[in-house]
């Protein structure tokens, strides 16, 4: 598995959805930073394509609601894109 | 574009339809175009109105049917118009495209009521506007009633509920 700095994902949140870092958590979610809605959503996937150059398919951003589960996709496609 | 995107409508958003109809035609002088329908996939009432002499404006007013449909998180945040709607000779083209130029599809195709079961997807513009498609073709074999098409509701729609409520 290739490894995401949670570090790094987590700023990269925060700056997607203009909130502090410190707001954001593993556990982070929609539930927990109310910038995280619909709207939200969208810009941050942009902003996480953007920055990891990666592209997401919409199984994908829909399942993308949580931190962890962010970090755990992005891996996955680090570590495919790393097999190739 | 290696097709052009030919302007459908606008999508408004409202959480009384018959109030919004009402206005929409003795307010601002607009007809019922076609509809109402309730599309099961999206979640929503929906007719479009227009002007008789001007074939280009029209508009689709969209009120949820339930509290998980997807105009709920608009609505909530004041959020009228949130769309706009494009038709496409060939859909899944025309969504490759927009892929390759930093759009987000956010729904693959899906059959519509409101079209007779043509097929219509989403996307997310990287200017953070959504933007409908709607495939100019009736799929063949065409069904007979566009409305039991939509019996099955794609995984991607279904899990798009609680994400496009908010």
């Amino acid at each position: 598995m290739t490894y995401i700095d949670m570090d790094e994902l987590k700023a990269a949140i925060a700056s997607a959805l203009h909130v502090p870092v410190d707001q954001v958590a593993e556990d982070s979610s929609g539930r927990t930073i109310p910038q995280w809605d619909s709207i939200g959503h969208m810009n941050l996937v942009l902003a996480l394509e953007e920055r990891f150059n990666t592209s997401f398919t919409v199984e994908e951003i829909m399942a993308m609601r949580d931190v962890a589960t962010i970090r755990t996709i992005l891996e996955g496609k680090r570590s495919s894109r790393a097999g190739k | 574009m290696s097709q052009a995107l030919k302007f459908h409508h606008l999508g408004i958003a409202v959480a009384d339809f018959g109030q919004a109809v009402a206005f929409y035609t003795q307010a601002l002088g607009f007809d019922v175009i076609s509809g109402p329908f309730e599309d099961p996939i999206q979640k929503v009432k929906l007719c479009f109105l227009g002007h008789a002499a001007q074939s280009r404006s029209v508009v689709e007013i969209i009120c949820p049917l339930h509290c998980d449909s997807p105009v709920n998180g608009y609505l909530a945040k004041g959020i009228g118009a949130y769309h706009v709607c494009y038709e496409v000779a060939r859909l899944e083209e025309t969504l490759g495209e927009l892929r390759s130029k930093g759009c987000l599809v956010i729904s693959n195709p899906v059959p519509a009521v409101a079209f007779g079961g043509r097929k219509i997807a989403w996307c997310f513009a990287p200017t953070r506007q959504v933007i409908e498609l709607v495939e100019s073709q009736t799929p063949s074999p065409r069904s007979p009633d566009g409305a039991r098409e939509t019996g099955n509701v794609p995984q991607s729609i279904e899990g798009a509920a609680e994400l496009w409520m908010r």
